[in-house]
């Protein structure tokens, strides 16, 4: 029997977590943004996204708070959209949203969209960039059509784009199959340097050719997520632990994995894992070495067989009567609990490779590029994330720390394989240091 | 821009690399002037540390904590054989539940007007302790016989006041009225443990909630539902 849309809606499997960890200081947030050729007209924009939100009735939601979890409530409060705050991924609040678990911004030729964790992951996100972009493009009059890669306004809005993936792929699985050991990890080594006194992120975009940035891989018989990862492991010993005399932990990075490409879904809320790539720095300092261990760890995580069970463990998880029927504010202070000790102590850095933002031919000639970056946090202050569009590369580093030696190290290692950077900046450090 | 010690085009509006932090050089031989855009906007010029601000409640603690502790000393000068300095002390919790709860936060209805009811009550079953302590022949359970009972009712019907005039926050209203309206019983139930000797106003109360939790039922029996579904799914 066909069912209306209920008013309200259960978070996904992976986003209960996320409104648990918010905290003054931190919030999962990300941030994806287009940067087009002309200039944005704000008011535009604004009519823009008033008509795009109508398609996406899973971001139309406002966070509640239930007696065991979170839920979301449908959101009929007017979403607007601001000039670019200089305090870059600034947390996503009721007040300062009106509600919604999402941000749109404009800065110059930028149209930045903040999204908080709970509601969606990048590329549930990047659907709703894509829509609201077209949208804005078509509302200015240019000649732009949506290919089949857009969710455009007044096209219906499916089940499957709000379904639980978790839920849809989760099968019970024997106790002694559940992947708990996996989803702890081991310590790891932790990134230093003087934190900001003000809230916000340094931010560093590196944008670079994709032809010349795959050319290498291919010289490297590696992809990019490979190549950029080793690399990134490469520059954070070089920076941090190379002249160190103290021994150091391993450097785990921590890459998410988009599971949309494995198990086929259509969901715009979240459905992705992390696979966890160890690294020591006294063993593994070579770049090729490096590249290796990143294959080998993502090829073991990207396995089927394995990801089903670690969607098992997490769906069992959630599912396990204790957890559920725990009230919520117990639930908060035992997760902020166990992150503050056990979770961030087992994080390096976080490395999110998107992907391409494939857009219609008829909009490319409109966008010059794209970038995406997800906030950094006191005890994990740097983050990598990368993301294509137009034969464009954008690399960008987010940091809560003033030094930008990794971010350098990580700069010259890429010159020294030939592909050329355009770096752009917040300057962030500049007045923000204790 | 090109800055030759990181090896790097700068593709933004500075005058140092955003890597290096050096002194880029001034480009040469341009037909037009050189002008890069922005990356992000300007940083606002925020003070280093801001100064505390001198919240309402920060002040009604600081004066309120002083007045309590000053009527301690002025107490067991004045009138050492009753502690009415212990009604200063509930007053000022009763205040600040006032003020940080009821006036200042954003709260529900229902957590507003059930703080008030037990701060009403600690205030109460305080003057009775102490009036009992200074005469314990005239005083009995006045608190549970009419204090409670009375707090109870008013709660329950100042609830399903608002829950019929807001009708912007019905649904989230109306399961606090029913919740409040349910604590109603509570007189009755002490009438039975006998802790209630005249069950007059108990009745009264047990009757009041039970209009209102049949009027919410009948009225708004799918909201109700709805909003039970949410706020205690599993």
């Amino acid at each position: 029997m066909a069912k209306s849309l209920e008013t309200w809606s259960k978070l996904d499997n992976s986003a209960k977590i996320y409104p648990m960890l918010v905290n003054k200081k931190s919030q999962n947030i990300f941030r994806l943004s287009v940067n087009l050729k002309e200039e944005v007209d704000a008011e535009i924009l604004q009519q823009a996204l008033s008509l795009t939100i109508g398609r996406f009735p899973g971001y139309q939601v406002r966070l509640m708070k239930g007696v065991f979890w979170y839920y979301f409530d449908q959101n009929n409060a007017k979403l607007t959209v601001y000039p670019l705050n200089p305090t870059s991924i600034k947390k996503i609040t009721d007040k300062n949203c009106n509600g919604y678990c999402f941000r749109v911004s404009y800065f110059q030729k930028q149209i930045v969209c903040d999204f908080f964790h709970a509601i969606c992951d990048a590329t549930g996100a990047s659907e709703f960039v894509k829509s609201l972009v077209y949208t804005y493009l078509n509302l200015l009059g240019h000649e732009v059509y949506s290919d089949q890669k857009i969710l455009t306004v007044g096209s219906p809005v499916t089940t499957e784009e709000l379904e639980d993936a978790f839920l849809k792929n989760y099968s019970r699985v024997p106790m002694s199959k559940l992947k708990i050991k996996e989803l702890q990890g081991k310590k790891a080594y932790h990134i230093n340097g003087i934190l900001f006194d003000n809230a916000g992120n340094g931010i560093i975009h590196m944008y670079c050719d994709v032809k010349q940035l795959l050319d290498v891989c291919h010289a490297k018989g590696c992809t990019m997520t490979e190549y950029l990862g080793a690399l990134f492991m490469l520059s954070i010993y070089e920076s941090q632990i190379k002249d160190k005399v103290q021994s150091a932990n391993d450097i785990q990075l921590f890459v998410p994995i988009n599971l949309r490409k494995i198990f086929p879904s259509k969901t715009l809320r979240n459905f992705s894992l992390f696979s966890r790539i160890g690294a020591n720095p006294y063993e593994d300092m070579d770049l090729d070495k490096l590249i290796e261990i990143m294959h080998s760890n993502l090829t073991r995580d990207l396995n089927k067989e394995r990801l089903k069970d670690k969607i098992s463990t997490t769906v069992w998880a959630e599912k396990f009567f204790l957890v559920r029927f725990i009230p919520l504010f117990l639930k908060r202070i035992f997760f902020n609990f166990s992150n503050t000790f056990w979770g961030k102590t087992k994080k390096t850095a976080t490395l999110s490779n998107f992907g391409v933002l494939d857009l219609p031919d008829s909009m490319k000639q409109y966008v010059d590029s794209a970038s995406f970056s997800i906030n950094s946090n006191a005890t994990t202050p740097l983050s990598l994330s990368v993301i294509s569009c137009n034969d464009k590369a954008c690399i960008t580093f987010t940091r809560r720390i003033t030094d930008t030696d990794i971010e350098r190290a990580f700069a010259k290692h890429l010159g020294e394989d030939g592909i050329d950077l355009q770096v752009t900046s917040n300057f962030w450090e500049v007045d923000n240091a204790l | 821009m090109r800055c030759k010690y990181c090896n790097i085009d700068v593709a933004c509006e500075s005058k140092v690399c955003p890597l290096c932090h050096e002194k880029l050089p001034i480009p040469e031989n341009l037909d037009m002037p050189y002008q890069p855009e922005k990356a992000y906007p300007d940083k606002q010029k925020t003070p280093k540390r801001k100064k505390r601000k001198l919240s309402v409640t920060k002040l009604y603690v600081s004066i309120a904590l002083t007045l309590f502790i000053l009527s301690i000393p002025i107490n067991m000068l004045t009138t050492p054989q009753l502690y009415w300095f212990a009604i200063v002390g509930v007053l000022v919790i009763y205040g600040f539940i006032l003020i940080a709860n009821t006036i200042l936060s954003n709260n529900g209805i229902g957590i507003k007007i059930f703080w008030q009811a037990v701060g009403i009550l600690a205030v109460l079953l305080t003057v009775n302790y102490l009036i009992d302590k200074q005469a314990p022949e005239d005083t009995d359970t006045w608190v549970w016989d009419y204090g409670l009972p009375s707090i109870l009712i008013i709660a329950s019907i100042t609830t399903g006041i608002y829950t019929t005039i807001a009708f912007k926050y019905w649904s989230s209203a109306v399961l606090d009225t029913l919740i409040i309206s349910a604590l109603g019983y509570l007189p009755l139930i002490l009438f039975v443990c006998k802790v209630i000797a005249h069950p007059v106003l108990a009745i009264i109360s047990t009757c009041v909630s039970t209009v209102i939790i049949i009027f919410c039922c009948i009225l708004g029996r799918r909201t109700l539902i709805s909003e039970l579904k949410k706020k205690f799914h599993v």
